[in-house]
């Protein structure tokens, strides 16, 4: 019996390491280009279009503003603490009040091709990217 | 009973606040002598939640947008109000092209101890625009204090 039957690999504990770092960053939403402001967004590249799924949770289509200027978008709005006649809050662990996030798109999009749809307290945005910003593919000749 | 600090690590092992209730779920904060609120704590109240009373109802709201009646479950027990869930992933978003994802997801459940005499038989709730509102009625015709007989 061997009491030491594992082996020591200081490039695979390196690399546990980072994984970890990774994981703690991720879980706190500091990837790059992200923000933990509210609202959280997710962006995605799906070649031909960018996606943007944003939470706005309890916030009414008509107290949401979305605006884009080139390839800068800004979400805006406000949330209200849930008003009930004569209530007492007794715990409330989501903030409100209004706010405002810009997103650096990472392409151009055809602002005049935007869609947005709000669904279960997720807005979801499509913006097709402009004719320079689809990927291309570059042709081989023999 | 789970450990106090969940580490870094697979995204389904962080579920809420299951294994805290009683530090901090006391939720008249009268019970709250013991939890000053701290990094980890704070960032397993995850979906918030607010809690407010009137004279005829107690009302629970949980911030879980993207979910459907199906992902949720509503239970309580001797006061306790469990609220319990899975947040999936955007699945046809997913499959390629993530850019950058601030938005959590995974299985939650939190805890809400209800100390007032409230009727749980009448107890609705709705998830709607992404917020799921439980209402809970009081028990109408307050008991008031009760007198035990000592014999």
């Amino acid at each position: 019996m061997t009491l030491l039957d594992w082996t020591f690999s200081p490039v695979s504990e390196l690399e546990r390491m980072r994984r970890s770092m990774d994981d703690l960053f991720e879980r706190f939403g500091m990837t790059p280009g992200s923000s933990l402001a509210f609202p959280a967004v997710n962006l995605y590249d799906k070649g031909e279009e960018l996606v943007v799924a944003v939470e706005v949770p309890g916030v009414p289509k008509d107290r949401l503003q979305v605006d884009l200027r080139e390839n800068v978008l800004t979400l805006s709005g406000a949330r209200e603490a849930a008003q009930y006649q004569n209530a007492s809050a007794l715990r409330q662990e989501t903030p409100s009040g209004t706010f405002t996030k810009t997103i650096r798109l990472p392409a151009k999009v055809d602002a005049g091709k935007v869609e947005a749809q709000y669904k279960e307290g997720i807005l979801l945005i499509r913006m097709p990217k402009s004719e320079e910003s689809k990927p291309k593919q570059i042709a081989i000749h023999a | 009973m789970r450990s106090l600090m969940t580490l870094p690590g697979r995204r389904h092992e962080r579920s809420g606040s299951g294994g805290l209730p009683r530090l901090f779920d006391g939720w008249t904060g009268r019970r709250r002598k013991t939890s000053p609120p701290d990094v980890f704590t704070t960032a397993d109240r995850w979906p918030t939640l607010d809690l407010s009373e009137d004279d005829k109802q107690v009302v629970v709201e949980l911030e879980a947008p993207g979910l459907t009646e199906k992902d949720l479950r509503l239970t309580y027990e001797e006061g306790v109000l469990y609220i319990q869930g899975e947040k999936k992933e955007e699945k046809e978003e997913t499959r390629k092209g993530v850019h950058y994802r601030e938005s959590r997801h995974g299985s939650f459940s939190r805890s809400v101890p209800v100390d007032i005499a409230v009727d749980w038989d009448r107890a609705k709730a709705e998830y709607k625009r992404g917020v799921l509102k439980i209402v809970i009625p009081k028990k109408s015709g307050r008991a008031g204090r009760k007198l035990i007989p000592v014999s």
